[in-house]
C-alpha cells in the first residue's frame, strides 16, 4: 500500500485522533495531550505533553523492558537543580587575584547571553590553544547526534582556535582498551559479542566474570531497549550452569541462581593463573588451539611453572591469594575445560593497579580452555554493556558532526588530569612512549560531571584551583558546575530537536528525538550554544561551524547519510518518530572470532604474529616494571592482602549505579527510594557491621588517607566479607567547601578512590584499588547539600 | 644577530622544503601507466625531470611471493605499485620501481597529497569521540583500534580503504611523516 504524504498525515491524524478518543480525560477535551517521540540513554519514550508541560514519560515500542530510570526524566526536566540563567563567579567577574582559591565556595552572578559571550570568547581568543584543555569527555550526556556535547566542543575548537589539548583514552575501559589490541588484534571491550542465539543453544557453562548483566544493560550508549532482558527469560529457563566471579552476589547472580566464587578484589589474575596451572599440569589445556592459534605459549610457561621466578603459580599460591579454595580453583577449571564454556569478562576488574593484566589472563585462560571462536564457547568482554549479545541489523545509523583535525598534538590520558594540571612539564610513560604535560589554563566542560567521575575528587579539587578560567556547560547544577567560573545554561533534550539510533549493537532503529516542550528560562541546546560562542569569533568561524544549516537541516542531513531513507522518508520519519530496520537471520548466528577460529591464516588478527599473543615481545621490549611481555600477577599497593589493611581494613568498590547513570539522574525522585537517609548506601557484610558496630540504616563514615564520607548502612550478605561497596555517582556535596578534604556528606565515592595510574602501559583509572575504615557517624549532622542550589546573585 | 639568524634558518627550511622527495598524488586512489600501478601518495625520488614528464624512483619493499606488489614498509600493510612485471627482490625485502610519470602528479605538500584520506578519517571518527592522531599507533594497532570502532561508523568500502590507508601511511612506523 502507498501513502501519499498528504495522506499520510490525515491518516497518522486520524489515529492520534481515535488513540485521543480512547484514551482522553475530561481535561483533555479542552487540553489536548501531544505525544511526543523522544529517545534517551534510558529508552525511547513518548513525552505526553499538556498545556506546554510535560505530563507523563510513556514507553516506545522498542523498549523491552521499561522502568523507572526512563520514567524519571520527567522529573529531572523540572528539577530544582536546573541551571536557568548565565552565570559568572563573582570573585572571577571581579577579577580578583586570589579567585581561583574560591571556586567551589562562591557567588554566582546572573549575567546575560551577551556579556557571558563576550566573556568566553575574549578567554578563549587570549589563551593559547596548547592551554586550553577540552574537558569534555565521552558521550553519556544524552543520546543525540546533533547536540552531542564531545562533538560539539571538539567542532568549536577546531573551527574557532585551530584546536586544543585534548583526553586520551577513557576511564570505562582505560587499561583494557589500549592493551588488548596487542593481545588479540581488537580492543574487545566494545566490539559485537557473540549472539544470545548461540549461547542458549550451546553454552553449558556460562561464567560471569564480574560481570552484572541485567543492571548495566539497563542503559546503552546509544538509545537503550533492554532487549537483553528477553533473553534473560530464556537464560532463566536453559540448563546453562551459572557462574559468578564476584565479590558482590549481584541481581543477575541470583536471577541466574549463579554458584557465586568470592574473591578478594583485584586478584582475578592469579585466580586465573591457578587454573592455568592446573590446566597444564593435568595436561587438559587444548594443545591444539595453543599451537595453531596462539603465539609465544613456551615464554609463558616458565612464568606460569616458576622456573623464571621460583614462584609456581599453582591453584595453592592462588588460593592464599585469592580467598578461593584450591580445590575449588581445580574444579572450576575442571569444568571450564570439559564443558562448553563462555567467560563473561568485565570492566571493572581493569580499573585497577595493573588493570592491563585482567583481561591478558582471560584471554589467555580461554585460549588454553581452547573454545574462542565456538559457538556459545570462549571469551566477551561486553555482554554486560548496551545490550551486548544482541544481533546486529548492520545498517547506518545517522552520523553526528565531524570535530575536523585538532592542531594541538597534546592529549592527557583520561585518568591523569589531576595530575596534570598539577605538573605541568612532567613527563610520563605511555604505551612505550612519554608524554609530557601541557601547562593548562582554561578547561571548558560540556555535558558531563568530571567531579562525579574523576578519581580522587580531593586531589581534582585541588587542581581545578590551578586553573585561571573554568568554563562549564551544563542544564543541572552538578558537583561541576558548582565548581565552575563561567556557567552556561544548557536546554534539555526535551526543549529541543535531535536525533539518535539505537541499540548500540543491533542499531536496528533510528529516533527522532523532537522537541517537546519550550525551555521556559534562558537556556539554550549545546549546539546553538557553541553556534553563538563561534559568531564572537567572526562571521566566518560562525559559518564554518554550523555549515549554514539550522537544527532541523543538520538532523535531516544526518538522517540522509544513514539507510533510514530505504525504509522511510524524512518527512514520515520525522512524523512517525523512528524508523525500523529488519535484523538479517544471519546475524543471529554471529560467533566473535569465529571466522579467526576456522582460519586463523586467512582471518589473521592484527598482532605481531596475527594469532592470540600469550606472548608479546612488543610488550616485553617496553622495559616496564610492572607491564611485561606475558600476563603477570602483580600485588597491588591496596588489597586485602596488603599491610595497608591494618589501617584501612575493608576493600571498597565502586560499582555501576543501579539507578543512574553514572551521575545522572541523582537529582531526581528515585533516590528516594534507595538512598538511606538522604545518602548514598555503602553495602557492607554482616559480620563487618557486627565488627564495627554498624546496624542497618546507620549513618556511617568511610575514610582513608584522601578522604572520607558519609553513607547510609545496607547490611546484606550479598556482600563478600571484608569488602563494601559504593555504587558511583553520587553527587558530591563538602560539608565545609572553604575547607581541604571536607568530609563528603553525600557518599561520593570518589573522595575515596585512589588517582594512581595502572601502570607505566596505560595510564588509566584504578578507582577499584582501595581500602578504607568505617565507622558509625557520631554527632550531629549536617543536612545533604548535593542538591542544593549555590549561592545566586540576581543582579 | 636575531634577524641574521632567523633568515638563516628560513634559508635552510626553504632549502629543505625545495629538496623535499614529492609523492604521487592523484584524483583517485590509483593511476593504471602502461608499466604498472601507481597508488596516490607513493613517495619518489626524482631521477630526471622535464616540464611534462619526470623519471621517478619509487623505493619500497616486496616479497617473493608476491613479487608484482610495491609495499611502502616492510611489513607489507600499504601498496605503492602494482606492476606488470615482477620487481626485483632483494635479499632484505627491498625493491625499487623506475617509472616515468607526469610531472604535474608530483606534489610536496603532504596535506595536498593525502587532503582527501585526512578528511575521511576525521569526518568518519570524531563523530562519537576526538581522534587519536594516527602517529599515536603503529600500523598493527591500527588495524586493530580502527576494526574495533568501525562497526560502529559503517564506512563504506571506499572510506575504509581511505582511512586504513591514511592511518597506516601515518601511523608511528608508517612512511608518512607529518608535522602539524
Amino acid at each position: 500500500m502507498s501513502l501519499s504524504r498528504r495522506g499520510f498525515i490525515k491518516t497518522t491524524l486520524l489515529g492520534s485522533a481515535a488513540a485521543a478518543t480512547t484514551t482522553a480525560s475530561a481535561t483533555e477535551l479542552f487540553s489536548p495531550v501531544k505525544k511526543v517521540p523522544h529517545a534517551s540513554h534510558f529508552g525511547a519514550f513518548y513525552a505526553h505533553v499538556q498545556d506546554g508541560k510535560i505530563i507523563d514519560i510513556v514507553p516506545h515500542e522498542s523498549d523491552h523492558n521499561p522502568g523507572a530510570l526512563t520514567k524519571a526524566l520527567l522529573d529531572r526536566n523540572y528539577s530544582n537543580t536546573r541551571i536557568k540563567y548565565p552565570y559568572v563567579r563573582k570573585s572571577y567577574l571581579e577579577g580578583k587575584k586570589d579567585h581561583a582559591k574560591l571556586r567551589g565556595n562562591d557567588t554566582f552572578v546572573r549575567v546575560s547571553w551577551d556579556e557571558v559571550a563576550k566573556l568566553v570568547a575574549e578567554k578563549i581568543k587570549t589563551t593559547p590553544m596548547e592551554n586550553i584543555y577540552n574537558a569534555t569527555y565521552s558521550g553519556w550526556s544524552h543520546s543525540g547526534a546533533v547536540h552531542s556535547c564531545p562533538s560539539l566542543c571538539g567542532k568549536f575548537f577546531n573551527t574557532v582556535k585551530g584546536g586544543a589539548v585534548g583526553t586520551y583514552g577513557e576511564y570505562s575501559n582505560g587499561a583494557a582498551g589500549p592493551t588488548n589490541p596487542g593481545i588479540v588484534g581488537d580492543m574487545e571491550v566494545y566490539s559485537l559479542q557473540t549472539a544470545h542465539e548461540q549461547i542458549l543453544e550451546n553454552t553449558e557453562v556460562y561464567v560471569m566474570w564480574g560481570a552484572d548483566l541485567f543492571k548495566t544493560n539497563k542503559i546503552d550508549y546509544s538509545v537503550a531497549n533492554r532487549k537483553n532482558d528477553q533473553y534473560y527469560h530464556k537464560y532463566k529457563q536453559s540448563n546453562i550452569k551459572f557462574i559468578s566471579i564476584d565479590p558482590i552476589r549481584t541481581e543477575t547472580a541470583k536471577m541466574f541462581d549463579a554458584q557465586w566464587i568470592q574473591i578478594r578484589p583485584n586478584t582475578d589474575v592469579a585466580l586465573m593463573l591457578g587454573m592455568m596451572h592446573h590446566l597444564y599440569t593435568t595436561n587438559q589445556y587444548d594443545k591444539d588451539f595453543v599451537e595453531t592459534h596462539t603465539d609465544g605459549f613456551d615464554k609463558f610457561l616458565p612464568y606460569l611453572l616458576g622456573k623464571s621466578d621460583n614462584t609456581p603459580k599453582t591453584p595453592e599460591w592462588a588460593a592464599a591469594i585469592t580467598n578461593v579454595s584450591a580445590d575449588l580453583i581445580k574444579s572450576l577449571a575442571d569444568t571450564f575445560v570439559k564443558n562448553k564454556t563462555f567467560l563473561a569478562g568485565n570492566w571493572a576488574m581493569q580499573r585497577a593497579q595493573y588493570g592491563e593484566q585482567p583481561d591478558w589472563g582471560l584471554i589467555t585462560l580461554a585460549a588454553m580452555i581452547g573454545q574462542v571462536g565456538t559457538p556459545g564457547g570462549g571469551f566477551g568482554f561486553s555482554m554486560h554493556y548496551s545490550g551486548g549479545g544482541q544481533a546486529a541489523a548492520g545498517k547506518r545509523t545517522p552520523p553526528g558532526f565531524a570535530q575536523g583535525r585538532n592542531k594541538v598534538r597534546t592529549s592527557i590520558p583520561a585518568s591523569r588530569i589531576s595530575d596534570a594540571l598539577l605538573n605541568p612539564g612532567k613527563e610520563i610513560d605511555f604505551k612505550g612512549n612519554k608524554i609530557t604535560y601541557p601547562k593548562i589554563d582554561l578547561m571548558y566542560i560540556a555535558g558531563c560531571n568530571i567531579v562525579g567521575h574523576h578519581p580522587d575528587t580531593n586531589r581534582l579539587i585541588e587542581a581545578l584551583k590551578t586553573l585561571d578560567t573554568f568554563i562549564v556547560q551544563e542544564p543541572w547544577w552538578t558537583p561541576t558546575a558548582k565548581m565552575g567560573d563561567i556557567i552556561l545554561p544548557a536546554s534539555t533534550t526535551l526543549e529541543r530537536n535531535d536525533i539518535a539510533y539505537g541499540g548500540s549493537y543491533s542499531g536496528d532503529y533510528i529516533y527522532a528525538m523532537k522537541k517537546a516542550v519550550d525551555n521556559p528560562y534562558e537556556a539554550m541546546g549545546d549546539y546553538d550554544i557553541f553556534a553563538r560562542l563561534a559568531k564572537e569569533f567572526g562571521e566566518k568561524e560562525y559559518k564554518r561551524f554550523t555549515d549554514g544549516k539550522s537544527e532541523l537541516e543538520h538532523i535531516q542531513d544526518f538522517y540522509s547519510k544513514s539507510d533510514g531513507p530505504s525504509v522511510k522518508s524524512f518527512e514520515a520519519f520525522w512524523e512517525s518518530g523512528f524508523v525500523k530496520f529488519e535484523i538479517p537471520k544471519s546475524a543471529y548466528a554471529f560467533v566473535r572470532h569465529g571466522d579467526f577460529r576456522k582460519d586463523p591464516v586467512a582471518n589473521k588478527l592484527s598482532t605481531e604474529s596475527g594469532k592470540i599473543q600469550i606472548f608479546s615481545q612488543k610488550y616485553a621490549d617496553y622495559g616496564y616494571t610492572h607491564f611485561k611481555g606475558h600476563v603477570t600477577w602483580f600485588e597491588p599497593d591496596e588489597y586485602l592482602g596488603s599491610p595497608k589493611t591494618k589501617e584501612y581494613p575493608l576493600h571498597v568498590l565502586s560499582p555501576h549505579p543501579t539507578y543512574r547513570l553514572h551521575s545522572q539522574l541523582d537529582n531526581v525522585w528515585i533516590r528516594h527510594a534507595y538512598k538511606v537517609a538522604n545518602r548514598e548506601p555503602v553495602r557492607i557484610n554482616p559480620k563487618d557491621a557486627q565488627k564495627y558496630g554498624i546496624a542497618n540504616g546507620d549513618i556511617v563514615e568511610v575514610f582513608n588517607e584522601r578522604g572520607s564520607l558519609l553513607a547510609g548502612a545496607v547490611v546484606t550478605e550479598d556482600m563478600m566479607e571484608g569488602v563494601i561497596a559504593i555504587e558511583e555517582g553520587a553527587w558530591y556535596c563538602p560539608e565545609d567547601p572553604a575547607k581541604a578534604k571536607s568530609r563528603c556528606n553525600s557518599g561520593h565515592v570518589n573522595v575515596l578512590t585512589a588517582s594512581r595510574p595502572s601502570s607505566q602501559m596505560a595510564q588509566a583509572t584504578t578507582s577499584n584499588t582501595v581500602l578504607a575504615g568505617i565507622r558509625k557517624a557520631s554527632g550531629s549532622l549536617l543536612h545533604n547539600q548535593a542538591y542544593s542550589l549555590p549561592k545566586l546573585q540576581h543582579a | 644577530m636575531k634577524v641574521l639568524l632567523k633568515i638563516g634558518i628560513m634559508a635552510w627550511a626553504a632549502f629543505l622544503s625545495a629538496h623535499a622527495n614529492p609523492y604521487v598524488y592523484l584524483d583517485e586512489l590509483t593511476l593504471e601507466l602502461d608499466r604498472a600501478t601507481l597508488y596516490n601518495g607513493a613517495p619518489v625520488e626524482i631521477l630526471s625531470q622535464e616540464s611534462e614528464t619526470s623519471k621517478v624512483k619509487i623505493k619500497g619493499f616486496a616479497s617473493k611471493d608476491e613479487p608484482n606488489t610495491l609495499y611502502a614498509t616492510p611489513n607489507m600493510k600499504v601498496v605503492l605499485a602494482q606492476t606488470k612485471e615482477p620487481l626485483h627482490v632483494n635479499e632484505n625485502s627491498s625493491a625499487s620501481l623506475e617509472i616515468e610519470i607526469q610531472t604535474s602528479l608530483l606534489e610536496e605538500d603532504i596535506e595536498s597529497v593525502w587532503g582527501t584520506s585526512m578528511d575521511e578519517f576525521y569526518n568518519t571518527c570524531t563523530q562519537c569521540h576526538a581522534a587519536n592522531e594516527p602517529h599515536l599507533h603503529t600500523m598493527l594497532e591500527w588495524d586493530g583500534l580502527y576494526g574495533s570502532m568501525k562497526e560502529f561508523s559503517k564506512p563504506t568500502p571506499e572510506q575504509d580503504e581511505l582511512i586504513l590507508r591514511f592511518l597506516r601511511s601515518f601511523s608511528s612506523d608508517g612512511f608518512v611523516k607529518f608535522d602539524y
